[in-house]
């Protein structure tokens, strides 16, 4: 019965499948094919270093050491400018999927109820079964599953790829990138999914129920990620700052922070309070021995206790989504 | 056919009153306003009795699709209530929907899927649904069950739905205009279908149409609605026995009969429709009555005369 109701649900969505499906899969392919660009072009040991800057803007001591020899620092340099080309695509590529699950979610949630009120198939299907509950439930659930499964591929091949491009970083434990891969990435989708579900049943007609469900994702995301933002902030400690740039931890501020008492200071109060130094300008010197360069950060460490809440905030918000739907659908008129 | 087990389903009311046939279908009191203040339903008493072959008649507006649709649960009542062997719709929607059969008006196949797929589909949707029986009349009208529903016509489309219908084994069969959008010989072939199944299964139907030759053959009782309210509610049989018609306005008093109403004959006559009691002999000014006289000279004595307005004087309250 089961097997029959999913080959039946896969055939009548069959174009909506095969659409998201093709994208994904796109996406996948590009993120493990510049995965590969990124490892032929990968940097030598003694390439990589990088110009690191201090608290005031002075140039720190770059990690490694360049090489010396103009020769082979010419051709360090060409091989980074090739890497970074590959990596900017990398960037490209991430952001475009960020795009994806939600184009997704969208295209899929609206039909799933809105097409049958449109087409006037809900009246047949909705006479012949005697739960209309049930009926949507299992439409639901199983194109939602799909749908979650169908996004896990890029989800899981965008981790791939940014691992390629922080090669000595864990990506299970960095915060680079880090809405544009994992769960997070595939929950978007199964969020927007639940609401194109509910504007369609409400609606009852896809394309205003497209227009509304774009809005009202726009309008979710955006306070959604301000909640976390908030939320992450609240996670974060007071650390002492790394200056070769850790992509790992999620930060928030640089600040300084008193040797003595502990308290954290701006950039501005801390120059007002230093003394002049004998060149002019304040006492660096006065304020490295008083103040110590501290980041406002959620450790990398972190990353899986935070993407684990976050996918789970969408998962709730999900669910009672598609609650709501089966009320619309048991009390609404099929057409 | 077994009976309805009337007080043993939650939601039930009764469904039958003592003595009486026991009853299908029930509306009591029923009125709905639509937004607007839109009034499809005002106040309709009908009993479809077990076993029959019942058609819905009237004007487009008249109520009928809302009717229909309140037994099905697809419409909540204003106020009064409707029953399927007893049982409310609202209030226990799968022990309703377990005893109906239902087409709509619309052909509402999927796109993309054959018509074994919808046969597999009502399958997997409804607990004891026939496969076999709705194959064997799919097959009985050459309808190829490989065939995407999309290429069929509308007379094809509109068997698939009753085949599916049929196939639930439904104590009761709705059918939504299923009628309006064929030719002749497909509503024939419809109704055929229709009637065998529904007399093999001692099943009751309700039809909605407006060809009234097609009605006339198919049913044995008709209820006709106008402007929301019930006009007429017999026997096909009785109501065609009960009414006679004459080309005049006027028939002689002695007659002892009271005119219906009047409505438009053929081209540049008048017709008048008589109630009589249905032993009268043949009359020189009376004819028989056909059916779709009957529903006419009703629908038109339903209509609110229109009070004439003098010019310069104010409408009469």
């Amino acid at each position: 019965m089961m097997r029959t109701t999913l080959r039946i649900l896969v055939k009548t969505f069959r174009f909506e499948l095969i659409a998201i499906a093709l994208a994904c899969l796109a996406l996948a392919a590009g993120e493990l094919f510049v995965s590969g660009q990124l490892d032929a072009a990968a940097l030598p040991r003694e390439c990589q270093f990088s110009q690191n800057f201090g608290p005031f803007g002075q140039q720190q001591s770059p990690t490694p050491a360049p090489v010396s020899d103009p020769v082979a620092e010419a051709a360090c340099q060409l091989k980074q400018n090739a890497y970074y080309e590959v990596d900017q695509r990398a960037t490209e590529l991430l952001g475009f999927g960020t795009a994806l699950p939600i184009l997704a979610g969208l295209l899929l949630g609206v039909a799933v109820v809105g097409r049958e009120l449109e087409s006037g198939t809900a009246s047949l299907a909705w006479t012949l079964s005697r739960s209309r509950r049930r009926w949507y439930l299992t439409r639901a659930l199983l194109l939602g599953l799909i749908l979650g499964a169908i996004l896990f591929v890029p989800a899981i091949t965008a981790n791939v790829l940014e691992h390629a491009r922080q090669r000595l970083v864990d990506p299970g434990a960095s915060f680079n990138d880090a809405g544009e891969r994992g769960p997070v990435f595939a929950m978007r989708g199964l969020l927007t999914y639940a609401l194109g579900v509910v504007a369609g049943a409400v609606l009852g007609r896809q394309l205003p129920a497209v227009i509304v469900t774009f809005a009202l994702t726009l309008a979710l995301f955006t306070a959604f990620e301000t909640s976390v933002v908030r939320w992450e902030r609240s996670l974060a400690d007071w650390r002492p700052a790394d200056t070769n740039g850790n992509v790992a931890d999620l930060m928030f501020d640089e600040e300084f922070r008193d040797r003595a008492t502990g308290q954290v200071a701006d950039q501005n109060d801390v120059i007002n309070s230093a003394p002049q130094s004998s060149q002019g300008g304040p006492d660096f010197d006065w304020i490295n021995s008083h103040y110590e360069y501290v980041s406002l950060v959620v450790p990398g460490s972190r990353y899986g206790f935070v993407v684990a809440a976050e996918s789970a905030a969408l998962g709730v918000a999900t669910i009672l989504l598609l609650g709501f739907g089966m009320l619309v659908v048991n009390r609404r008129r099929p057409e | 056919m077994d009976q309805p087990e009337l007080s043993s389903a939650p939601g039930a009311t009764s469904g039958a009153t003592p003595g009486s046939a026991i009853v299908a279908l029930q509306a009591r009191a029923v009125a709905k306003r639509f937004r607007g203040g839109v009034r499809a339903l005002d106040g309709i008493d009908v009993d479809i009795p077990v076993g029959s072959i019942c058609a819905l008649v009237g004007p487009n507006g008249a109520g009928k699709s809302t009717l229909m649709k309140a037994w099905v649960g697809f419409e909540r009542p204003s106020s009064g209530s409707v029953a399927v062997f007893g049982i409310n719709p609202w209030q226990n929607k799968p022990a309703a929907l377990d005893r109906i059969g239902y087409v709509s008006q619309k052909p509402a196949l999927y796109r993309g899927l054959t018509v074994a797929d919808h046969v597999a589909l009502a399958g997997s949707l409804r607990p004891g649904f026939d496969h076999g029986l709705a194959e064997r009349r799919l097959d009985e009208l050459a309808i190829p069950l490989d065939q995407d529903t999309r290429t069929l016509s509308g007379g094809q489309q509109a068997q698939v739905m009753l085949a599916l219908a049929l196939g639930t084994h439904a104590q009761v069969f709705i059918l939504d205009e299923p009628l309006a959008s064929l030719d002749p010989l497909a509503r024939r072939e419809f109704l055929h279908v229709l009637v065998d199944a529904v007399r093999a299964d001692g099943a009751t139907a309700v039809l909605s149409s407006h060809v009234i030759t097609d009605i006339e053959q198919a049913c044995d009782r008709i209820v006709v609605l106008g402007g929301g309210r019930k006009i007429l509610d017999e026997p096909i049989a009785e109501a065609i026995a009960s009414h006679r018609i004459s080309a005049a306005e006027a028939v002689p008093a002695t007659l002892g009969i009271q005119p219906v109403g009047t409505f438009p004959g053929p081209v540049g006559q008048r017709l008048t429709l008589w109630q009589v009691p249905p032993e009268r002999p043949d009359d020189p000014v009376l004819r028989p009555a056909t059916l779709e006289e009957v529903i006419l000279g009703q629908l038109a004595a339903s209509r609110v005369p229109r009070v004439p307005r003098v010019r310069g004087q104010a409408p009469a309250a």
